[in-house]
């Protein structure tokens, strides 16, 4: 199972062996909660369970200025969130959703839906993490709409650490109007196959995207990245990051998209893809495209794909750091240019603590290998 | 076997009648192909047996394969059954009767590029006495690479004289089933070149079809095979600068480059097919399959092509890199105004230990013109220590055009290192004023830019060649900014 798969037929024959759960409220106890989080407890907090939001594990807010409805207005699923912040709200804690996959069921698919609308001029940061807890085979087939209305700034640092027995399937839609801000992390670590899709598009001139994402992709792992950011409407400017640790047989794909359209003057896009191979069996396959149809643009793309420089590791080894630890710091130096654009200290720790942990198993391998 | 060539080449020239051994009747096919057609094709040239059974497979093929639809092209669908896949060589009679018959437009360009009289006049396809300066000198080139025992010749007669070397490489870099356009060539190429260097020689001078009388008129499927034996370099030119004229609509040209160990090839390409009027109506379709292989170690492979004509181009010259510390590089200018659409790009399949790749594109678009870059850089696992470097800019000029970028990276060894880069932007404003202000025109302000710009691939053409490229660049881009 370790490749994506692409006609819809095959999706389609993949999503029939995944059934839908019941929701169950009590697989989940404020116990599991309070272990997850990554923000501050008093931190306003949305917890979805198999894609059901819990009101009981959440945490909202009593003052008006962020409403949460359970009902959208959408055809499919039946449950889904969104939240509403306030016209020029500035929200000084982070809100956190808390995406939880569990079932006893063999084989289940979870379809969290999300909607945020930031109303003119509000500020706000959104803390996104995907877990599976349970031991079965689990589909998680995410959507999230994010809506910056005038002049909103929303910074919006992601998680998804699921387990080796998930299929990760997310899309995030970004719209953007006039003068507003996007600035997200996605950090992917987990999945046995995952797809991460981006969106953005923009309704208003002036506005700002930051998109940066970082995948570590290890063994029995395939991750794919799509990003489409469309530039329909002058004035606009994008900046996407995207850095990818690969070892063991694991492969990763990055195929980013960006499009200027006629009469979109003015944009600046930015788009850069870096990969670190550190194994043989590793696979990186990269396609950042451009696509321009306005002349008065600065539109550039970079992509490179290597392994570890030996000089910095000599320089290390020279200052009697063992090869394992050289390699932990060069990886770690590479990542934290991603990791560190996350608004959110305690994600930031987990992802740092995570990729430790996965690339100290790997570099220990390395190790042998040498000697 | 040079008087042979000689005679051979007076039958080609010499009118149908009298050439062949075929009635007049028979020397054009009705529009259309099949089986019959290719037979047909195969006994006019007098190819050996296996050609045909070769050109019928490949037929076979074609018909069940489907026209890509990949490319960021837009183009009404061609009716394959609508095409005249045989035409004789054109006699004397058929062209325009002189240079006054010929379009001004046509004239003015050729005038601007300093071609001479008598040269104007062949490529316009007015009839001319065949007595011209480009025989002896062919004649004369002919003689220095016999000594050389460097092989040149058309396809047609490699065929008949040299059939077991055109067995055992014809379609061993483009496979037949290669792809749509590789295999309708396959099954129906009319003509082309062939080039055998052997081993340890350098070829003393730039091998080019200009100099090859029997090349006019066999640019709608021709079929290229250069071989560079061991430790062995040659040149190669293609086209020419001139705009040619071209009653044939679809190209779909293939070629074909081998080099052994230690060998060096060196393609360079100038094309300036007709672009069509300002709606594209009537331009070339040009759909080409060129890709070298560096079979043995340290071998060499370079592609050079300055692409301005054409309504449409499809072109994605490539290497394989198949030899260890083998070199493949590509530099290409490709400029897309009027409405031309260009996709054009290469491939680099790195497969050997320690090989190197280059790649240096630069897209130039103008009034609607649409120009996509579109290349991939393949690092195999056995790959080791594999190494490209990717740059490809864009220029925009007028806000009605388009440039896209479309890299394909993949690599599966950690020991290789692969960058690629892009920039896409518009003739600075400042730049230009600074020129003006300097008591430039604004249209060699342009011109001087945008040779800038161009420079680090007009300086891998062979110099005659990169003189004309940038005379002809300036041509194309008259008018564009003003």
């Amino acid at each position: 199972m370790n490749t994506l798969p692409t006609s819809p037929e095959a999706i389609a024959t993949l999503l029939g062996s995944f059934q839908p759960v019941a929701l169950e409220d009590d697989l989940l106890t404020p116990d599991d909660v309070e272990q997850l989080r990554l923000t501050p407890v008093e931190s306003l907090r949305v917890v979805m369970l198999n894609g059901f939001f819990m009101p009981e594990l959440s945490t909202l807010p009593q003052d008006g200025s962020v409403t949460v409805a359970t009902t959208l207005n959408t055809d499919s699923p039946d449950e889904g969130v969104s939240i509403r912040i306030k016209a020029g709200s500035v929200l000084a804690q982070a809100l956190e959703v808390l995406h939880v996959s569990f079932s006893f069921e063999s084989e289940f698919i979870a379809q969290p839906r999300l909607r945020v609308v930031l109303e003119a001029g509000a500020h706000a940061t959104l803390v996104e993490q995907y877990t599976h807890l349970s031991d079965t085979l689990c589909l998680n087939n995410a959507v999230v709409e994010v809506f910056l209305e005038a002049g909103a700034r929303l910074s919006h640092p992601r998680l998804q650490q699921e387990s080796l027995r998930t299929r990760h399937l997310s899309s995030l839609h970004v719209n953007q109007a006039a003068g507003s801000h996007y600035h997200g992390t996605t950090l992917a670590f987990g999945g046995a196959w995952s797809r991460t899709e981006f969106h953005v598009a923009f309704s208003g001139t002036g506005a700002h995207c930051d998109l940066n994402g970082f995948y570590l992709v290890g063994d029995q792992q395939t991750h794919d990245m799509h990003l489409d950011v469309i530039h329909n409407l002058p004035g606009c400017s994008s900046n996407a990051r995207f850095k990818g640790i690969l070892y063991g047989n694991g492969k990763a794909v990055f195929n980013g998209n960006i499009v200027v359209k006629p009469d979109a003057q003015k944009t600046d896009a930015r788009l850069s893809n870096d990969n670190l191979l550190l194994s043989r069996a590793a696979e990186i396959d990269t396609r950042p495209r451009l696509e321009i149809y306005a002349d008065d643009v600065q539109c550039s793309h970079g992509t490179t794909v290597g392994q570890l420089d030996p000089e910095m590791l000599f320089y290390l080894r020279a200052r009697g750091i063992p090869q394992t630890q050289a390699t932990l710091m060069v990886c770690d130096g590479f990542a934290s240019e991603i990791i560190d654009t996350c608004n959110a200290a305690a994600l930031q720790q987990q992802a740092q603590t995570l990729l430790a942990k996965r690339l100290a198993s790997v570099t220990a391998l390395a190790g042998v290998n040498d000697a | 076997m040079e008087a042979a060539e000689r005679q051979l080449d007076a039958m080609n020239h010499a009118g149908y009648a009298a050439g062949f051994i075929t009635d007049i009747e028979s020397d054009t096919v009705p529009p259309g192909v099949d089986e019959s057609v290719i037979r047909f094709i195969s006994a006019k040239k007098r190819e050996p047996e296996f050609m045909c059974e070769w050109r019928l497979q490949a037929f076979r093929q074609w018909l069940t394969m489907t026209e890509p639809t990949w490319a960021h092209l837009h183009y009404p669908k061609i009716d394959y059954q609508a095409i005249s896949y045989y035409s004789a060589p054109k006699s004397a009679s058929d062209g325009p009767k002189s240079l006054d018959e010929v379009d001004p437009e046509l004239l003015r360009t050729y005038e601007k590029l300093g071609i001479p009289l008598q040269e104007q006049k062949v490529l316009a396809g007015v009839a001319v006495d065949m007595v011209f300066d480009s025989v002896s000198v062919a004649t004369t080139f002919r003689k220095q690479l016999a000594e050389a025992g460097v092989i040149f010749c058309s396809i047609s007669e490699a065929m008949r004289e040299y059939p077991a070397m055109v067995q055992q490489y014809l379609g061993t870099v483009v496979p037949p089933d290669d792809n749509y356009f590789a295999a309708l060539n396959a099954a129906v190429f009319t003509d082309g070149t062939f080039v055998y260097i052997p081993p340890g020689v350098r070829c003393p001078m730039e091998l080019s079809t200009y100099f090859r009388i029997n090349e006019r008129n066999t640019g709608q499927f021709e079929r290229t095979l250069i071989i560079a034996d061991k430790g062995s370099y040659v040149s190669y030119l293609e086209g020419c600068t001139a705009p040619q004229r071209d009653e044939n609509q679809l190209h779909a040209a293939v070629v074909e480059l081998i080099a052994l160990e230690d060998a060096e090839i060196k393609y360079s390409t100038v094309q300036n097919w007709y672009p069509g009027d300002a709606n594209g109506k009537g331009g070339i379709y040009n759909f080409v399959t060129k890709r070298g292989l560096c079979a043995g170690d340290r071998s060499h492979i370079s592609w050079t092509q300055v692409e301005t004509g054409s309504a449409i181009t499809w072109k994605y010259p490539s290497c394989i890199l198949k030899g260890d510390d083998a070199v493949g590089e590509f530099y290409s200018v490709a400029v897309t105004r009027g409405a031309q659409q260009a996709d054009t790009g290469t491939k680099m399949y790195h497969i050997g230990k320690n090989t190197r790749s280059t790649i240096v594109s630069k897209g130039i678009s103008a009034d609607r013109g649409q120009n996509t870059y579109r290349g991939l850089v393949r690092m195999n696992q056995s790959a080791e220590n594999g190494r490209n470097h990717t740059q490809c800019d864009s220029l925009l000029i007028g806000d009605k055009c388009g440039a896209h970028t479309f890299p394909y990276i993949e690599v599966a060894n950690p020991t290789a290192k692969v960058e690629h880069e892009a920039t896409t932007s518009k003739i600075g404003e400042d730049q230009l004023f600074y020129c003006r202000q300097r008591g430039l025109s604004p249209e060699d302000a342009v011109s001087m830019i945008v040779n800038g710009f161009c420079k680090e691939v007009f300086k891998e053409l062979p110099m005659e060649f990169a003189v004309e490229a940038r005379k002809l660049l300036a041509i194309s881009l008259e008018g564009a900014v003003g």
